[in-house]
Order: structure tokens, then C-alpha cells, then sequence
């Protein structure tokens, strides 16, 4: 039996230390070197979709229904009914989850982390995509984007929000892409599956022409795409035993293969040569894996692929994807060998559980050790700088 | 009810009461803090809503700068209200209807925030309620 030790977060300082490194990751290192994390989320306050959406939709914004035996639940419309369990934080997972909900504070505990600047996500407004309804979804996606952009709009040179889009709305999206780049935003996020579901081929996708127009707008306006874990579908596809972890493998972060397929063996990228996306939290150790599978697909299913595209799946992926990551020593071990080393995005996930924050150096010095310094720069900061775009 | 606060709300022919006063309690919410409150107008049969009217902690609102406070229009169309908590902070708060308002004072205190709402979107499959939450 695996116990739970009696500080569960012990491991979290534990490092082997910086021997021989020419930079380190420590925020009081005078030769830090510049860290983006690609990957952080806001604290937005809880009324926010309440008292912004429009009207029409309010009602159907995710609430708690109570069942005739006392028991309440969590709704939300993309989403089977989850049970509210009283789940008490203790010690620093209380801390993490307590931080973030002032712009101040994000700075001064990003500062602490040595992170120079962050790519803001949604925190409970991940649920945004969590309908069948894009025009639904396209609603709530703009509360964020106005939420985001009076928060940290401010900051430019250390925070960077996404712009949420719902693709499923086309007419919308290209709107709504429009916009967001007339506010000053410097990247996108889309979900997984451009309508929520559980995809069973009938369903719009991101590999299909109708997106055309769409991706046609973004190359337009130049801002890059991310894809972050646990939007498109429900993550939370098993009950029961096992779970938690389950769910965080098999329904979180494995989703993000699909549109990465989607993308790469379907000439999307082909037509939209200069369209930059990035998965999001989803790691890097199942990217040298899956860009094998898409070739080994490609080759041996000749008689069926289409369209016939000038280089493979893995080389789209090279020139066009991005990927970020928290602690994954599997993808940096294969990083050099399978070419990918320049998609590869460092991230704390502040102030997620699943984060380094805050003690993201000691996370780096134990997963990086083996990286070559220009490596080690490349993933920290650089590689982040270069997808959004950031003059370094 | 010390320390509550009142907002007056002003007669609709279609709710049937001249002025509706809603006492709000001074709750704390699972930190410690002012719970977070909003209400809001439903409208329609299935659970609409329109405007919402307040919204806010407690202590804004006793504040007497937050719009909250003032008399209120009923809407015409207006057939109850809902009001909202976030006890937890998280996105999904609980609620409690009030359809149809008959009386001139609304006591969120007395509301039954525990039980099944009249306008209930939980659909639970058969064998769910029975499983351990993943």
C-alpha cells in the first residue's frame, strides 16, 4: 500500500541542485534565466458568469441542484452531474488554492517563482465550452474575454490572458476572434473538440473545410491557438474506483491527441501554413508516441489517408505545434531524439494542485538536469516567447 | 433578524404585492468571509431569468452604496426571483426560487436552499446516485 505521508507535499522541495548549470531557475539567481509559464489560470470571482452573461442564457449557467434524498450536485449542461463532496484543503494545497485572486498578489507570487511572464487561462471558467450549445458557449466565452481584459489588460508585460473562442459558432468565433485582437489580446484558446461532446464522427471537427474561414481569420490577425486539457468533452468519464486518476489520464489529458491528429493529417495546416497552436497542460511524453502513430498511419493506411499532403503528420506538428508541460522527464528524455525540443512549453500551472508553484525551481532541477542549458532555455522561456510572440 | 439588510422592492401588477422587502442575512461563507448573494428576477415558465438586482456581500450592501439597497421595479413579466450563494467560492453557487411572490417581505434566511427547486436541471441516470463520485 502506497500510505499518504504526513506532509504530502514534501517531495514537491526536494531537488538534486544546480551543478555545473551556466543559469537556474531560482527567482533570486542574478543569471535566471527569462521563464514563461505557458500555462497559469485566474481566480475569477464566482458571480462572474452570473451577473454578466446575457440574460437569455443565466439560467442555464452551471449551479447546484439539491436530489429529493438531501443530496446535492454540481450541474452543468455538458457535464454528467457530479456529487459536491466537502473536501477540506490543509497546508500548502489550502495555500494553492487560496492564491491568485488579486493581480498583486499573482505578480508578487509569480516573482517568487521566478516566472517572468504567464499565459492566463480560465480557472472555473474552463466549464465555458461545457455545453452542446455553441452560441451558448460563445456567450460565456465573452464574459471571460471582457473579464480577462479589465483584470490583466493592465500588465502586458507579465501577463498574457487568452481570448476564449466557441468555433462551434462560426459566425461568432470569427467575431468574436475580431474582437479580441482589437483588445490588445495576444493568444486564443479553443477546446479540444470545437462542440462539446463525445465525438462519434458525425459531429463537426477540427480537420473538416468548414473551419476554413476561421483559421483564415486567425492567420489574419496573427495570434496563436492553445488547446487546453479537459475542454471538449467531459473529463470526468469515470465513476467510481479509480477515478480520480482515470479521469486525469484517460479523459483530461489524453483528450488533447485529437485535435493534434485533427490538425496535422488532414492539410489543415497545409492551407493555414502559419497558424501556431499549442496543447496545454497536457505533457510531452506521449507527443513522440503519437507523431510515430500519425506517420506510421499515414504509410501503412495509404490506400485509405487523404488528403495526400506534402510531408507527414510529425512534420506538421513540428513547424506548427507547441506543447506545454509541468514536470514530464519521459517527454525531455525524448525530446532531442524525436526533434522536438523547440515546441516543448515550460509551465508552473499556478496555482493548480497539478502546478509546480511554488516551488517550481526545485521541480525543474529535478526534471532538467540532464538538458543541455540552450535546452533547458529553450523550454523555460524562449520556446514560450516565440509562440506568443514575445520580444525576448 | 440583526444585522440583516432590506432592499424595497417596488409593486408588479403581474406578481400581485405592492413593494417587497428581502431581508438579507449576514451569513458567512465556507472561509469565514461575507457570503457572496445575487438575486435576480425569473421570468417565463421553465426557470428564465431576467435582470438581476442584487448582487454583492453583505457588507456592501450595508454599506448603503450598492445599488441593492434602493427600491426596485418589479418587472411585469416577473414571476418570482432567484437568489444565488456561493458558500464554496467555486463557479456552481446553490439557489433558492421564490414563485410566486405573495408576500411583501421575503426572509432569505427561511428560504430552502437544501431542497429540490421547482425548477430543477439535475437529470441523474439511474445507477448514478448510487456510485462513489469519481
Amino acid at each position: 500500500m502506497v500510505a499518504t505521508p504526513p506532509n504530502p507535499n514534501a517531495w514537491r522541495t526536494e531537488t538534486p541542485g544546480t551543478i555545473d548549470w551556466p543559469h537556474t531557475a531560482r527567482a533570486e539567481d542574478p543569471n535566471k534565466y527569462f521563464m514563461v509559464s505557458a500555462d497559469t489560470h485566474a481566480q475569477e470571482p464566482a458571480d462572474l458568469w452570473a451577473t454578466r452573461i446575457d440574460k437569455q442564457y443565466r439560467h442555464r449557467i452551471p449551479r447546484q441542484e439539491v436530489d429529493e434524498d438531501g443530496v446535492k450536485w454540481s450541474v452543468t449542461e455538458g457535464h454528467r452531474p457530479t456529487k459536491i463532496r466537502d473536501l477540506k484543503l490543509e497546508g500548502e494545497d489550502q495555500v494553492r488554492a487560496d492564491a491568485g485572486f488579486t493581480v498583486e498578489e499573482r505578480m508578487r507570487h509569480q516573482d517568487e517563482d521566478g516566472v517572468d511572464v504567464e499565459l492566463i487561462f480560465p480557472n472555473k471558467g474552463l466549464s465555458i465550452w461545457a455545453t452542446p450549445d455553441p452560441v451558448f458557449s460563445q456567450a460565456m466565452c465573452r464574459v471571460w474575454n471582457d473579464y480577462a481584459h479589465e483584470t490583466f489588460g493592465s500588465h502586458p508585460e507579465r501577463m498574457v490572458p487568452v481570448g476564449a473562442i466557441a468555433p462551434g459558432d462560426l459566425d461568432g468565433a470569427i467575431a468574436e476572434v475580431r474582437r479580441v485582437a482589437e483588445l490588445g489580446f495576444r493568444c486564443l484558446s479553443l477546446p479540444n473538440r470545437p462542440v462539446w461532446g463525445p465525438g462519434d464522427g458525425s459531429e463537426l471537427n477540427y480537420n473538416q473545410s468548414f473551419f476554413d474561414p476561421l483559421w483564415e481569420t486567425i492567420e489574419e490577425v496573427n495570434l496563436p491557438i492553445t488547446l487546453h486539457i479537459s475542454t471538449g468533452k467531459d473529463p470526468r468519464g469515470a465513476r467510481g474506483r479509480g477515478g480520480a486518476v482515470i479521469n486525469y489520464a484517460v479523459h483530461s489529458l489524453s483528450q488533447s491527441l485529437e485535435p493534434v491528429a485533427n490538425f496535422c493529417s488532414s492539410g489543415v495546416l497545409e492551407r493555414f501554413p502559419t497558424l501556431r497552436i499549442a496543447t496545454i497542460e497536457a505533457g510531452i511524453g506521449w507527443i513522440p508516441w503519437a507523431l510515430t502513430a500519425m506517420d506510421e498511419a499515414y504509410h501503412k493506411h495509404h490506400m485509405w489517408a487523404f488528403p495526400k499532403m506534402e510531408a507527414l503528420p510529425s512534420e506538421y506538428f513540428r513547424r506548427n505545434f507547441f506543447a506545454s508541460f509541468g514536470e514530464d522527464p519521459p517527454g525531455l528524455a525524448l525530446g532531442r531524439q524525436f526533434d522536438l525540443m523547440h515546441t516543448f512549453m515550460w509551465a508552473n500551472d499556478y496555482p493548480h494542485q497539478e502546478g509546480t508553484w511554488p516551488h517550481s525551481a526545485a521541480a525543474i532541477e529535478r526534471t532538467m538536469g540532464d538538458l543541455t542549458d540552450e535546452d533547458r532555455a529553450a523550454v523555460l522561456g524562449l520556446n514560450g516567447a516565440r509562440f506568443l510572440g514575445l520580444d525576448v | 433578524m440583526p444585522e440583516a439588510q432590506a432592499s424595497k422592492l417596488v409593486r408588479s401588477d403581474s406578481v400581485g404585492v405592492d413593494s417587497i422587502t428581502v431581508h438579507w442575512p449576514d451569513s458567512l461563507n465556507d472561509f469565514g468571509r461575507p457570503m457572496l448573494w445575487m438575486a435576480s428576477w425569473l421570468i417565463g415558465g421553465a426557470g428564465e431569468e431576467g435582470d438581476w438586482f442584487f448582487s454583492g456581500r453583505i457588507a456592501d450592501a450595508n454599506s448603503g452604496s450598492d445599488e441593492g439597497v434602493g427600491p426596485h421595479t418589479v418587472p411585469a413579466e416577473a414571476t418570482g426571483i432567484r437568489v444565488r450563494r456561493w458558500p464554496d467560492e467555486e463557479f456552481s453557487p446553490e439557489y433558492a426560487d421564490v414563485i410566486p411572490l405573495r408576500s411583501d417581505t421575503i426572509d432569505i434566511e427561511t428560504l430552502a436552499f437544501d431542497r429540490r427547486q421547482i425548477h430543477s436541471r439535475l437529470r441523474l441516470e439511474p445507477r448514478a446516485a448510487d456510485e462513489s463520485p469519481a
